[in-house]
């Protein structure tokens, strides 16, 4: 025992020296002390190694205990420092903003500057190629495109239809379906991975699939005239493409939204509904008093969700009509895109994207009071 | 006239009666959570369910109830037979252990719901709404949600949903106990006062064997998914019909000696009597131990004393407290001491309790 403790000591002195003199290195003047005393360490170092390779196997494992409690010793003391100097900052500065930093600088260069940047460019003539031979104009550009754009105020009711049919939609269609998929059974939750899918595969493929589908001699009217029904060309319809268009976003986005949804219907409590079996009520009774109200606010959610989402769909519009024919499907989103990057006329883009972004918050701050209101009677 | 009658119900949990092929190999093979129980629980008696924790009290009040599948059996209310009846048409009502309000709903709908389902006119439900919210006491209250009421008030509002609906019977799965003991007790006098007063049939579940001796008049002791006795309480208590009743009932329960391989005998810690010496009384036999620990019951003191190798439990009535680790002497009558067989079931056999005493006294005197 005593001689695995002399090991110790025999290493912690050898390591006391050599710190010490790694200090001294540091103070020293002259470039022939260094030299010297750099020898010195060498020197010091061998000998430990000598000394390491003079042990036995026993006193070889103490010699690395040893050696790993020094290096212990050496991290607390270089911790112990980091404490110092973080105790020091937070002295006088909150925590709280150093760790806003990594979110407020997205939020600051990707949304808050470049939104200031829009609503002031939508005030001039930009020219992007040179910035500076841009001409302010005032409400010039907002004056145009509402009265001198054909497609933009077709672009605002067709975004207003489209975001009510999709998210009326996909409510109806997702409660119920979550209603019928939160069980758990085989056979549910095959079909919650199936309904699922379409949300993993990406915008494009699932508008290919659908512009496939949807074509005048696709697998949709062929099944339409098996029970003699003439289908129209539903995307090249200007009654029928918005629609279609929205339904295909509306059926991507089921899995996400009953997931969502059945996340909400399985925190109602189950004793709710035996409850309500022993007060006699049928399925529709407990569906239209318990289930609902009970699931308000994940409806809430997925309300204000999905309409924030409708406003800004733009991919499944590029991809199938490109907002026609006759403008019939044009959207805000895709109308802003086309504006600035087709027809490169940034201002009008500029103050469409503030139009919408006035209608967005004017819809949520409505639909939010509503419900709230609502869920307070 | 309207008796519950339950007859060879068996219930395993996963097993559908839906999968009739399977199941006669399922009843052999089951854990069966209850095991053909057949019971009949009188017209307007109060009748308690009682036993340990996983016994199948609840999974047999949820089987009356409807909400529960049953694997095999049937179930009688009256002369009908309610086995494949939806729970709302059983003519029950149950207050829950959770009390299961519509957390939605003010205090006035939740009672209002059933009857509204049950399509009783307006003018009625109005009538029986404030009536039962009367009966429990909570008129002011009816506007309130259940999250703005107390554990107590929900509590009662769930009675007065199920006493709205004049039920032939009430189902109770353990109600009170999320109540503190002060409330707890309030309400079981509230209880069987509401007993007396509604006439009708209670059937109470608790794990609590001072709530079943103090609130029923017909007490049915389960384990295991078996009935082990049902009798009136003071016929559990001085007559239990096997060593699981006698020590689960009574407080605490009674003290079970084996004596050999065939007997072992049980008295209640009330039934000795503390003497300072032997005087050799006919049929009793004189104990002489000394006391490991003691409980303070404030006006008694409850003795673990040693007991031959095992321990047994002895209650005074008395002010002042005996020390621990002294002699404490007693004897036990022989009219006290009940007999068990080696299956702990309750011998009755006049000579064989003759044996048993006798086995029993001359092991005790042998120390």
């Amino acid at each position: 025992m005593t001689d695995l403790k002399l090991v110790g000591k025999k290493y912690n002195e050898f390591c006391d020296a050599i710190d010490e003199l790694k200090l001294v290195i540091k103070k020293a003047k002259s470039q022939d002390e260094k030299e010297r005393l750099k020898t010195r360490i060498s020197e010091l170092k061998t000998e430990l190694n000598d000394y390491k390779k003079s042990l036995n196997s026993e006193e070889i494992e103490a010699y690395r205990d040893y050696q790993k409690i020094r290096l212990d010793i050496k991290r607390c003391e270089r911790l112990k420092k980091m404490d110092k100097l973080e105790a020091k900052i937070f002295k006088k500065l909150n925590p709280a903003y150093i760790y806003m930093i990594p979110a407020a600088f997205g939020a600051i260069f990707f949304t808050i500057l470049p939104a200031i940047f829009m609503i002031i460019g939508s005030l001039f003539k930009v020219d992007l190629v040179s910035i500076w031979d841009s001409s302010f104009k005032g409400f010039w550009n907002y004056e145009m495109i509402f009265t001198r754009d054909t497609e933009f105020v077709k672009a605002i009711v067709n975004t207003i239809i489209f975001a009510f049919f999709t998210v009326i939609l996909l409510m109806v269609i997702t409660v119920l379906m979550a209603t019928w998929l939160s069980k758990n059974t085989k056979i549910h939750n095959l079909s919650q991975t199936m309904v699922f899918t379409p949300h993993i595969a990406s915008m494009v493929s699932v508008s290919i699939l659908w512009i496939l589908m949807l074509d005048p001699k696709g697998i949709i009217n062929q099944i339409l005239s098996i029970f003699g029904i003439q289908g129209p060309n539903w995307l090249m319809n200007t009654s029928t493409s918005l629609f279609s268009v929205a339904f295909v976003t509306v059926w991507k986005s089921i899995g996400y939204y009953v997931l969502i949804i059945i996340a909400g219907l399985q925190a109602i409590p189950p004793y709710v509904y035996e409850a309500a079996k022993l007060d006699k009520a049928n399925s529709f009774t407990v569906f239209r008093k318990i289930t609902v109200p009970l699931l308000s606010e994940t409806l809430v959610f997925v309300f204000i969700m999905k309409f924030i989402n409708s406003f800004k769909s733009f991919a499944a519009i590029d991809l199938m009509t490109q907002g026609g024919p006759r403008g019939s499907s044009m959207v805000l989103g895709y109308w802003i895109y086309n504006a600035g990057r087709v027809k490169f006329n940034y201002g009008f883009a500029m103050a469409g994207a503030v139009v919408l972004t006035i209608i967005i918050s004017v819809f949520t701050f409505v639909a939010y009071r509503f419900f709230n209101k609502k869920s307070e009677n | 006239m309207a008796d519950i009658e339950l007859i060879n119900v068996i219930k395993i949990y996963g097993i559908s009666l839906k999968k009739k092929k399977k199941l006669n190999k399922d009843l052999l093979e089951g854990k069966k959570a209850v095991n053909n129980v057949s019971i009949k629980i009188p017209t307007g008696s109060f009748t308690i369910l009682v036993g340990p924790s996983g016994c199948g009290k609840t999974t047999l009040l949820r089987m009356i109830a409807g909400l529960e599948e049953i694997t095999s059996g049937t179930i009688k209310i009256g002369d009908i037979d309610v086995t494949n009846l939806e729970p709302g048409d059983r003519g029950l009502a149950m207050v829950f252990q959770n009390y299961a309000l519509y957390p939605h709903m003010t205090v006035k709908e939740n009672i209002e719901f059933g009857l509204l389902n049950a399509r009783i006119p307006k003018f009625e439900i109005k009538e029986r709404v404030s009536e039962s919210l009367k009966i429990v006491g909570l008129e002011e209250y009816q506007d309130r949600k259940p999250a703005n009421l107390s554990g107590g008030q929900r509590q009662r509002v769930a009675l007065a949903r199920a006493i709205s609906k004049t039920p032939q019977c009430f189902l109770m799965d353990e109600p009170l106990s999320n109540l503190d003991a002060k409330l707890r007790s309030e309400m079981r006098t509230e209880l069987i006062q509401l007993h007396q007063r509604l006439a009708s049939t209670f059937v109470y579940v608790t794990h609590d064997q001072i709530e079943a001796m103090t609130m029923g008049d017909n007490i049915i002791v389960m384990n295991e998914g078996i009935i082990k006795q049902q009798g009136s309480p003071s016929e559990i208590h001085n007559n239990p019909n096997c060593v699981f009743v006698a020590k689960f009932i009574g407080d605490p329960g009674m003290n079970i000696i084996r004596i050999d391989e065939e007997y072992s005998i049980g008295f209640r810690p009330r039934d000795v009597e503390f003497v300072e010496e032997n005087e050799n009384e006919e049929n009793a036999i004189f104990v002489e131990t000394t006391i490991l620990s003691f409980e303070n019951h404030g006006s008694e003191f409850l003795y673990l004393v040693d007991f031959k190798g095992t321990t047994a439990f002895v209650k005074e009535l008395s002010k002042n407290s005996r020390k621990v680790n002294t002699k404490i002497n007693f004897i036990i009558k022989k009219e006290n001491i009940y007999v068990f067989d080696s299956c702990d079931n309750r011998v009755y056999d006049q000579n064989e309790i003759e044996v048993a005493y006798d086995r029993f006294k001359a092991c005790w005197k042998e120390i």
